[in-house]
């Protein structure tokens, strides 16, 4: 950015530096997919779709605690299966080299995917 | 010959355009501008010797100074990199096909300048945040998540995140109401973008008339000293980015 753009700013210039980066990470939240690299790109894609499915069971579980309308059986039942897909996520994130900052896709206007 | 268009104004603005079809303006990057103008409007226009259009960062922050300064003359609509047509021609038909969508546009921010306004948390207070949701949250957990099992234990750490979640976008929401209520006095045309990361705060987007620029820091900087925790950042004047996209024919 040019500096005659920067009109005011308070804090370390470090902090406000950082956190920008944060808001416009670059390439890192492009499906870069080429000849040469396809299987991690999809892979990149899939696990990003995954990783917001599995999210929005996250959220609708924690809707339902607040609800309080799941019995013991439930409870155990819905942790249990939550975790071992939080697990398999770890697993396959490591199998593809992918960590949680790949898995998010920038959506424009939108804001980020995830 | 390809033609790269960067911006669309209203003819009235450019002195001898209407009358001569084509003029020029020096953009100060060594890209010499022709003026091209159908009845009440005027794009800017280089044209290039090939097809190609590279896609270098390089190349986008040239084409996107070059808008920059033609928005510090004139009000414009702001074309995105990549806008290129085939000929002067076409450029003659764009403005025809558009022309309600473009005057509209340029209407919208005639005499107007965009500004970004964020505010993040300071690192110090970030951490001070995290620390004050996490004692309130583990104070009164659900009932149904007591039992200390290792499902329970997994789904009352969710929880507590969860809770610390909907507490950071009910408090940004409480800023963001505070912000938007401090801009009114000047202007109404503000945009609020998702926040996506935890220290983002507010990141906002306005619109206000040429001429209030120090009408503005004087409110930010007031702003500022009611949220201290907080670093605010203004930038700009930055053509109307976001407040002239519109869908061309």
């Amino acid at each position: 950015m040019e500096e005659d753009k920067i009109l005011f700013y308070a804090g370390s210039a470090n902090e406000i530096i950082e956190e920008l980066e944060k808001i416009n990470p670059g390439d890192q939240t492009r499906i870069n997919a080429t000849p040469e690299n396809v299987e991690s790109g999809l892979a990149k894609l899939v696990l990003t779709l995954i990783e917001l499915i599995r999210k929005l069971m996250e959220k609708q579980a924690m809707r339902r605690i607040e609800g309080n309308s799941l019995t013991e059986d439930q409870i155990e039942h819905l942790g249990e299966t939550l975790m071992k897909l939080e697990y398999k996520m770890e697993e396959l994130k490591k199998i593809f080299n992918l960590t949680d900052k790949d898995l998010n896709l920038n959506l424009g206007p939108l804001g980020d995917l995830l | 010959m390809p033609v790269i268009v960067y911006a669309i104004l209203d003819s009235k603005q450019v002195i001898d355009a209407s009358s001569h079809g084509i003029s020029s303006f020096s953009s100060g990057s060594g890209v010499e501008l022709e003026f091209v103008s159908a009845s009440t409007l005027t794009a800017m226009v280089s044209s290039q010797s090939d097809n190609t259009l590279s896609n270098s960062r390089q190349e986008v922050l040239a084409y996107a100074g070059i808008v920059d300064t033609i928005s510090k003359k004139y009000s414009i609509l702001p074309m995105r990199y990549g806008s290129v047509v085939a000929s002067y021609a076409d450029v003659t038909a764009l403005l025809e096909k558009n022309s309600e969508l473009f005057v509209n546009a340029l209407n919208k921010v005639m005499n107007k300048e965009e500004y970004s306004l964020r505010l993040f948390f300071s690192h110090q207070h970030q951490d001070d945040f995290v620390h004050e949701q996490n004692v309130d949250i583990t104070r009164s957990p659900p009932e149904i998540l007591l039992g200390n099992t290792e499902n329970k234990n997994y789904l009352l750490k969710k929880y507590q995140q969860h809770i610390a979640e909907e507490k950071r976008i009910n408090y940004i929401k409480t800023i963001q109401l505070a912000v938007a209520k401090y801009l009114v006095n000047v202007t109404e045309i503000v945009d609020f973008k998702k926040t996506t990361t935890f220290g983002c705060i507010v990141d906002a987007v306005l619109l206000i008339d040429k001429g209030r620029k120090n009408e503005l820091l004087e409110l930010v900087a007031a702003m500022q000293s009611i949220y201290p925790e907080h670093n605010v950042i203004l930038t700009g004047p930055w053509p109307p980015y976001t407040f002239a996209q519109i869908k061309l024919e």
